[in-house]
């Protein structure tokens, strides 16, 4: 927690390798996919949106516009939540 | 397996069992990794999430296999209304998969069904409450409007609402429809003292055990949240009754009312399988899922014995503490020995 | 390096009632249609794509052939037209030996085009136009009167014809159990189909020798049929009694239930449906108890439909785009069944805590767009049909709603449907869906789409093709002064005289 603000820090996410995340402020739950939990741990290491892009896709059977698409919906999810 | 509000038997079958057989080995299986049996101590050796019944028997059979081949298990008792309907008939595919299991004829499940209770209760000439079988919420309104308010209004496997008015009527049956469809029972609301009695069926006909009670204490959904054990001939012979009726195998529970108006017991339902109390006689010396696993292991049982009138039971809630993780581990959709430990980067760091 | 299959990320709350990822059960994956691999048929024929299994047609007719012949010795099969009229799909059952059940002239018209003759014919239905009951009547069907009109228009006719005409009388029964059909002939209840029984003996030329009852459509009681069929039977006797009639064939029409689920059914098909020997001992048990010993058994017709289609009938459709639908959290009492309870979420807002926005404040529930709508699949305003993935996919299933591709919010196929997380291209395949999709399909927004059928030799035979604009528009005409194709100009409300 920061002195400043009550929302979650990224890095505090107490999370697992089968993508359950558990937001230690809220008490909020969630479950993440495999990409969205590879996203979430690359953003924690402080990764930019286009290495993660970048990681995905040199790892699945998919076009980078999909993949950039997907990630930034994603990643609008997490502002949502106060996470980012 | 939740024993919060409106308990559910599997977590009392579990601590009986181990009672009886303390090493034995007790999967657990859940509809919702929030049951709070998951987590009680000396409950279950491991869970496993299943599908609803409403899903059909073919994903519950092979979720099922599923379970059994990660964490083996001979035995299966189903210990919900629902499941009962779903299994009934199934003995042999479940054989099939390795997995023993006692359950009633689909008959005779049929039979002791809400719907054709009315039917059975007159072959053994015992009382019931006037009810009605309505397909839909207009019907239902017909029935209601006939044998006056307030009634009772029904689910097929779950629900019973009291109503006394059309507008009530018509926003519970709406409510159980969309849970569990067709049809709707009307019942009459009976006024007196509610009585429950367990039972183990041989399967001939008669009884491995009963245990009689009469409720002290009734939560506001109709739960009995204290009752106290009884002993009224009348209670056994018209257990007896249906026992000779439906040759019934295996727990029961019926559901009485002991009309104020005069005095006679009126059979509200059967329920095909233990009752949530089923714990208490246990410790009371009764049993029963111990001598059911007995019995379905062809081993002699022995009657179980009368617990004594007078003692009594109340249900006391306590609060049994659980980890983020195991609720993951119980949201994984393939049974596996994965870490499911909770880590975060500035606690662990 | 070996690239895994993608999957977008995602993220969801998770809550009390979501708290079970099993909780539908895992759907399996359906590759193939009777051997026939869903991508060749997509690759050939499109998507979407209707798909019907000939093994199963024949199996389904044999079975309930066989469970009505080994308890009664005289009994007959009519293919009910309305439930499906592709002219392939009538011409397996009629080559099984069944007859022809129609309900309009236009089926009778399609029965006889398929080669059925009209004393094959059972004619059926509310409104029968005068010409089509000529015709019916000149090739000796068996029409089955519905009202006093009806009855009141054949007597005309067997008067000009100076002709007795052999007739069925339709009545309804209440069977106790689901409700009277009471829109389609006469009560047997209350008298009125035996008045009517003697007043037609007695005043026209009409000749009843048959009582057709059909107590409803998707029976998931057979002893309905015991009802309704001792019903017919007492009705059989008393008009015999009576000298308004001399009974020869009953027909117990149809309403078979399939292996369809109705919405709101809590237990699945293969618990609720009864099988067809159910039936079967439920109808001739009661004839048998109730006919008078010593006369021969009447014969015996059932019209039954969407039991012996459904089945065999897929569609076969594809992803077009997958979306998140934002669901209010969900309220109830019941944890047991996964009936919800308090939901996590709502018990931490009550302390007025905060840090969860909008959107993911509340439940999340994948949902996907077809590329087929409810315009086509018609029975999905009473059932739910099963969707399968046609391709191997990640193992968790998720709740799901299946959007159908037209331009109407209320095009929806499925409210929840177990799925995994699919992508715009993956193929399901919705089943059962053989039964009444193909009559009552409208042609609304796109062109419906082709029909195959893979015979036993799981060779695919298209028996309706795709359509085309001009099937949608052939029979329209364009008045002259509209047919001068013209840029639309700018001008706004100015109406020529």
């Amino acid at each position: 927690m920061t002195g400043e603000t009550d929302l979650t820090r990224l890095e505090d996410l107490m999370l697992n390798e089968r993508g359950f995340v558990f937001d230690p402020n809220t008490g909020e739950s969630y479950q993440v996919s495999g990409t969205g939990l590879l996203c979430l741990r690359a953003l924690q290491r402080g990764a930019s949106i286009d290495e993660v892009v970048a990681q995905l896709v040199t790892s699945h059977d998919v076009e980078r516009i999909t993949v950039r698409c997907d990630v930034d919906a994603f990643l609008w999810d997490l502002k949502q939540l106060g996470w980012l | 397996m939740h024993r919060g509000d409106n308990p559910q038997p599997g977590a009392s079958i579990a601590a009986a069992i181990r009672q009886a057989w303390p090493d034995a080995f007790i999967v657990g299986l859940v509809y919702n990794a929030f049951e709070s049996g998951v987590y009680a101590a000396g409950g279950p050796d491991v869970c496993h999430a299943m599908p609803y019944p409403t899903a059909g028997l073919g994903p519950y059979l092979t979720r099922l296999a599923e379970v059994r081949a990660a964490t083996p298990f001979d035995w299966f008792i189903p210990t919900l209304d629902a499941e009962i309907a779903m299994l009934a008939g199934a003995s042999e595919e479940l054989a099939e998969l390795g997995i023993g299991v006692r359950l009633p004829d689909p008959a005779v499940l049929a039979r002791c069904g809400k719907a054709q209770l009315p039917v059975l209760a007159e072959h053994c000439e015992v009382a019931t409450p006037a009810t009605a079988v309505a397909r839909d919420v207009g019907e239902a309104l017909e029935h209601a409007e006939a044998a006056g308010y307030p009634v009772f209004l029904k689910g097929p496997f779950y629900d019973a609402v009291l109503v006394h008015n059309p507008a009530g009527l018509a926003a519970a049956g709406a409510a159980i429809l969309a849970d569990w469809g067709p049809p709707l029972l009307v019942q009459e609301p009976l006024l007196g003292t509610e009585f429950n009695l367990m039972g183990l069926g041989d399967g001939k006909g008669g009884l491995l055990g009963s245990c009689a009670l009469r409720k002290l204490i009734v939560s506001d959904k109709g739960k009995g949240n204290g009752s106290v054990v009884v002993r009224d001939l009348r209670l056994d012979e018209i257990t007896r009754r249906v026992m000779a009726a439906t040759h019934w195998s295996g727990p029961f529970e019926l559901e009485f009312i002991r009309d104020q108006r005069d005095d006679c017991y009126r059979l509200i339902e059967i329920n095909p399988r233990f009752p949530a109390w089923v714990g208490f006689p246990a410790q009371l010396g009764a049993n029963f899922p111990a001598a059911w696993v007995e019995w379905m292991l062809q081993r002699p049982v022995r009657p179980l014995p009368q617990p004594a009138p007078g003692r009594f039971f109340l249900r006391h809630q306590i609060e049994v503490s659980g980890d983020m993780g195991q609720i993951s581990a119980l949201l994984d959709a393939l049974p596996n020995s994965t870490n499911h430990d909770l880590t975060s980067n500035s606690i662990s760091a | 390096m070996n690239l895994q299959p993608y999957i977008a990320p995602t993220i969801r709350r998770v809550c009390q009632t979501t708290a079970n990822p099993q909780r539908l059960g895992r759907v399996p994956v359906m590759d193939a249609i009777d051997g026939v691999p869903v991508s060749r048929l997509i690759e050939t024929h499109g998507s979407p794509l209707f798909v019907f299994s000939e093994a199963n047609l024949r199996e389904k007719i044999r079975g309930v052939r066989q469970a009505f012949e080994s308890v009664y010795p005289n009994v007959t099969f009519a293919w009910s037209y309305k439930t499906n009229y592709l002219n392939a799909i009538c011409r397996v059952f009629h080559q099984e030996g069944s007859i022809a059940e129609v309900v309009s002239g236009f089926e009778y018209e399609k029965a006889r085009h398929n080669g059925i003759p009209g004393n094959q014919i059972i004619f059926n239905g509310p409104w029968k136009s005068v010409e089509s009951l000529r015709r019916a009547v000149s090739e000796g069907a068996m029409i089955q009167v519905d009202n006093r009109d009806e009855i009141v228009a054949l007597a005309r006719l067997a008067e000009e014809l100076q002709t007795s005409i052999a007739v069925g009388i339709r009545v309804h029964v209440d069977t106790g159990t689901h409700a009277v059909w009471s829109k389609f002939g006469f009560s047997a209840d209350d008298g009125e189909a035996l008045r009517m029984m003697t007043w037609t003996r007695e005043n026209t030329r009409l000749r009843i020798r048959g009582i057709h009852c059909h107590v409803g459509t998707f029976m998931l009681d057979a002893g309905a049929y015991a009802t309704a069929t001792k019903a017919v039977v007492g009705l059989a006797i008393a008009a015999q009694e009576a000298g308004g009639a001399l009974v020869e064939y009953l027909n117990l029409g149809g309403g078979f239930a399939s292996h369809a689920r109705l919405h709101g059914q809590y237990l699945p098909p293969e618990q609720a449906t009864p099988g067809f020997d159910d039936y079967a001992s439920a109808i001739c048990s009661s004839i048998k108890q109730g006919w008078p010993e010593g006369c021969p058994l009447p014969k015996l017709y059932l019209e039954t439909g969407r039991a012996l289609v459904d089945e065999a009938g897929y569609l076969i459709s594809s992803v077009v785009a997958v979306k998140q639908r934002r669901m209010p959290d969900a309220n109830g009492a019941l944890a047991a069944y996964g009936k919800g309870g308090p939901t996590v979420a709502s018990a931490v807002r009550a302390y007025g805590k905060g840090g969860v926005a909008n959107g993911l404040g509340s439940t999340r529930r994948n949902a996907v767009v077809l590329d087929a709508g409810i315009n086509i699949l018609y029975t999905t305003a009473w059932y739910q049909p099963s969707i399968y993935p046609a391709t191997q996919t990640a193992p968790g299933m998720q709740p799901t709603t299946v959007y159908g591709c037209l331009c109407m919010n209320i095009d929806v196929i499925r409210e929840e449907a177990a799925l995994p997380d699919l992508k715009a291209g993956d193929a399901v395949v919705m089943h059962p869906v053989g039964a009444y999709n193909m009559t009552q399909s409208m042609q609304f927004i796109a062109y419906r789409p082709a029909v195959v059928m893979i015979d036993p030799g799981r060779r695919v035979h298209l028996i309706r093709r795709r359509e085309v604009l001009e099937d949608v528009q052939g029979p329209e005409l364009v008045p002259g002064h509209l047919a001068e194709t013209e840029q639309p100009t700018a001008a706004i409300g100015r109406h020529e005289p």
